[in-house]
């Protein structure tokens, strides 16, 4: 279509290319006239007209832009069809059985992957569009030279739409997640986030030692101490000074997607595996981070936690793991809806009591002791608990939830009951689990552990 | 709720960054009037459950230890307290590890209040603990020797207060290494030698063998110490004396020892006495002269024919570890004590 437009173009352009054999005629038919009678035409002197060997050269230059349009787009067209051509093989299917049909079709992805199909693909719309401004850039300049007034309109237009494309491919080089993305912003993505990181590394450099020159030769007073602090009785050393800590910020927008991301799959898909995937990762996502807008999908949780006990509360067999997980993300949900606050959290109600875990299942059981738990005091005590049955992976997921309960509820824990109701044991602890359990201490010994501490997890 | 930055915890140093927070949160809370001050033992026994705890617990658990010592009236139970601190922080360690890089022990003076605490309870572990805190070396720090000088007198008695395991055999024999002569002098000559004569040190046993030498010759110094110092401990002095780590200088030759252990007849400490002589102090050096000890060593094979054997093989091994020759006057002895024994025999 875009070919059959810029033809009309071209073939008016083209006749102006060659000289008018009729326009030639007419002026040495004026000519003659004049010689044979000087009369005829009053002011004017018989002359021959020069013979025209090569049309003006705008006409040339308006010409080669309508061409290169008309020959770009066409090309666009010609590359279309034979793309078109390799996806119909590519789908065409061979015969065979299942598994030879899936290693053909592997192969020839394969194959995708290694020619690079997607540049031919995606070099199409840039070509056209480059037909495009070369067909408005010939159109501007041809009627420049009939018609000036016409030509400023076509300019402005022409202008107007090339700042819009500049505007978008700067947006979407900018940012990945902007929608306007084109072929050139997509290019431009890496190489614009390379010289962005180099240019805050830069800053960052100028500011050390902007500060560092600052910090010796101004105010040395104000230097970070390294000699012995007294810490209460003990006398400890200063650790040395911070050294690249992590960047919060990062982690934070790392995390960002997670919570929306599994709430809509809970929500909307209703492929069994990916709703066990979900149900998992539900029990694992910051949830409320980004505020409380984003509410997790509880309910439906809690129905899918219910769905997998009997009547007699125990187990459908095949179901375990679905009801551990679900189970996981209804306490991770309510450990998080309380450190917002205990009113916010009121709007997660505890799931209804009565179930049980096979008694080989020790996880599970754990699991369910603490969710029963009436009290945040017994809870807590459920949740320093560790059994040498239990899977590491339960012990540290546990360890996590324990420090956000303790931090939460440091205001109404009753010590007395808990401490009465602790007991320890003998089973060897892990340092992952350890370090959370020891900054629960903290926060059970009254240490004001802030709650950035809690936020802070490192993606596997 | 407060949303400033904890950034220290989210170093690569977060272990010891949560250390610190465990340590500033119990300091308070040891106190007996805090109200939380029941949950410090549970603390301190959740602590001790973490397997192969870094080094970092040990000097928590020591830093802790000073505090408590420092204000004892303050608590109830200081003394189950600072065992507890002592096991979270050197239960797990192995005992013959007594240089650790990563060690950083502030010894202060209210470490002093662990060593009576510690003893009177009686428990070899623990006593096995405060031992290993005490004589732990490393690139920052020192072993605690002044406080180390004031268990001399558990130490003396140690065998009949606490079962010796194999962990405490351990540290008792590098704390006395590093105690030295010197140190056991006010418990009295009777006591000293009971607790050796109960310690059976070999030259295995010896971490620090430089500090075991100077501790037997500081004992053969004194007539008591020669005359009580059993057999096993003159042959453990020849074992060191062979050993490479043997530092020459470690102390003068006294020829009073050999006109001692002849007044007495102690014809086999003299026997071990001669190979450390012919080994540390050969004929010219530390003032010794060939004739006094081809005279002595002379008098020795006409007592103890059996000994030539054995200082050959002594001196044998200690010129292949040491890389040293034997001396040729005592080649030429044997030569004239084999053809002596040989005479005799016809």
């Amino acid at each position: 279509m875009f070919s059959a437009v810029s033809s009309a173009f071209v073939i008016d352009v083209h006749s102006q290319i060659r000289p008018d054999p009729n326009e030639q005629s007419a002026a040495l038919l004026r000519a003659i006239l004049l010689t044979l009678n000087q009369s005829a035409i009053p002011g004017e002197s018989p002359v021959v007209p020069p013979v025209q060997k090569s049309p003006p050269s705008e006409i040339v230059t308006v010409t080669c832009l309508m061409y290169a349009s008309l020959m770009i787009s066409l090309l666009a067209a010609f590359i279309a069809m034979l793309g078109k051509q390799w996806l119909n093989r590519y789908l065409r299917n061979t015969g065979g059985s299942m598994i030879e049909r899936c290693g053909d079709r592997q192969r020839k992805c394969d194959g995708l992957e290694k020619w690079p199909l997607h540049l031919f693909v995606e070099s199409l719309p840039l070509m056209l569009q480059i037909a495009l401004f070369l067909l408005a850039c010939g159109l501007c300049q041809h009627m420049w030279s009939i018609n000036t007034s016409v030509a400023y309109t076509l300019i402005t237009l022409t202008g107007f739409g090339a700042f819009f494309y500049l505007a978008i491919i700067i947006a979407g080089t900018s940012s990945y997640a902007c929608p306007f993305q084109t072929p050139l912003s997509m290019t431009l993505h890496g190489p614009w986030k390379k010289l962005r990181r180099r240019i805050a590394s830069s800053i960052l450099h100028c500011r050390q030692w902007t500060y560092r020159m600052w910090s010796k030769s101004i105010r040395p007073s104000l230097r970070p101490q390294s000699s012995p602090i007294p810490l209460g009785n003990v006398q400890v050393q200063q650790l040395e000074e911070w050294s690249e800590p992590k960047d919060l910020a990062t982690v934070l927008r790392i995390n960002a997607n997670d919570v929306p991301c599994v709430s809509w799959i809970i929500r909307n898909i209703t492929d069994p595996e990916a709703l066990d995937a979900a149900i998992r990762l539900a029990g694992m996502v910051r949830w409320f981070e980004g505020g409380i807008d984003v509410e997790p999908p509880y309910g439906m949780i809690v129905s899918t936690f219910i769905a997998c006990f009997d009547v007699s509360g125990e187990v459908y067999s095949g179901l375990r793991d679905r009801a551990y997980y679900s189970g996981r993300a209804i306490l991770w949900i309510r450990t998080l809806a309380t450190c917002k606050s205990q009113e916010f959290a009121a709007k997660f109600p505890p799931q209804a009591r009565g179930y049980t875990a096979p008694a080989s299942d020790h996880d599970l059981a754990h699991l369910l002791s603490i969710s029963e738990s009436s009290t945040a005091s017994s809870r807590l005590t459920h949740l320093f608990k560790i059994y040498p049955e239990q899977t590491i992976s339960h012990s540290q997921w546990i360890s996590d939830v324990l420090l956000h309960h303790s931090w939460a509820n440091q205001t109404i824990l009753k010590y007395k009951f808990f401490q009465n109701e602790y007991q320890g044991g003998e089973t060897s602890i892990p340092l992952d689990v350890m370090l959370n359990r020891m900054l629960a201490w903290c926060i059970c010994l009254g240490s004001s552990v802030q709650e950035e501490v809690l936020k802070f997890q490192d993606k596997p | 709720m407060s949303f400033k930055l904890l950034t220290q915890l989210f170093t690569s140093n977060r272990l010891k960054r949560i250390l610190r927070e465990l340590t500033k949160s119990i300091v308070p809370a040891v106190v007996a009037t805090h109200d939380r001050h029941d949950l410090v033992p549970l603390v301190l026994r959740d602590l001790v459950r973490l397997e192969n705890r870094p080094p970092p617990f040990a000097e928590m658990a020591y830093e802790l230890c000073s505090s408590l010592c420092r204000d004892r009236q303050c608590f109830e139970d200081q003394e189950s307290l600072l065992l507890l601190l002592l096991e979270i922080g050197f239960r797990h360690l192995d005992p013959h590890d007594w240089w650790i890089d990563d060690f950083q022990l502030n010894h202060t003076e209210h470490h002093r209040g662990l060593v009576d605490v510690v003893f009177k309870s009686g428990d070899g572990e623990a006593i096995a603990d405060l031992l290993h805190a005490l004589t732990v070396e490393g690139p920052r720090h020192d072993p605690a020797r002044i406080i180390l000088g004031i268990c001399t007198e558990h130490l003396a008695d140690l065998h009949s207060r606490a079962p010796f395991s194999s962990r405490l055999r351990c540290l008792v024999i590098r704390s006395v290494g590093l105690i030295g002569y010197k140190g056991f002098e006010g418990v009295g000559v009777e006591r000293l030698f009971q607790m050796l004569n109960r310690l059976c040190v070999t030259s295995e046993d010896v971490d620090i063998a430089f500090k075991w030498t100077k501790f037997l010759l500081d004992i053969l110094e004194s007539p008591e110490g020669i005359q009580h110092l059993s057999q096993l401990y003159w042959e453990f002095l020849v074992e060191l004396a062979i050993s490479p780590w043997w530092e020459d200088n470690v102390a003068i030759y006294n020829p009073q020892i050999v006109v001692s252990l002849t007044e007495v007849q102690a014809w086999d400490k003299l026997e071990c006495w001669m190979g450390t002589v012919w080994m540390i102090w050969p004929p010219g050096v530390g003032g010794t002269t060939e004739e006094d000890l081809e005279r002595m060593t002379l008098l020795l094979f006409h007592q103890q024919p059996g000994a030539v054997q054995r200082l050959i093989h002594w001196m044998e091994r200690w010129s292949e570890r040491r890389h040293k020759e034997v001396p040729e006057s005592l080649k030429r002895i044997w030569a004239q004590a084999r053809e002596a024994a040989q005479k005799d025999l016809l």
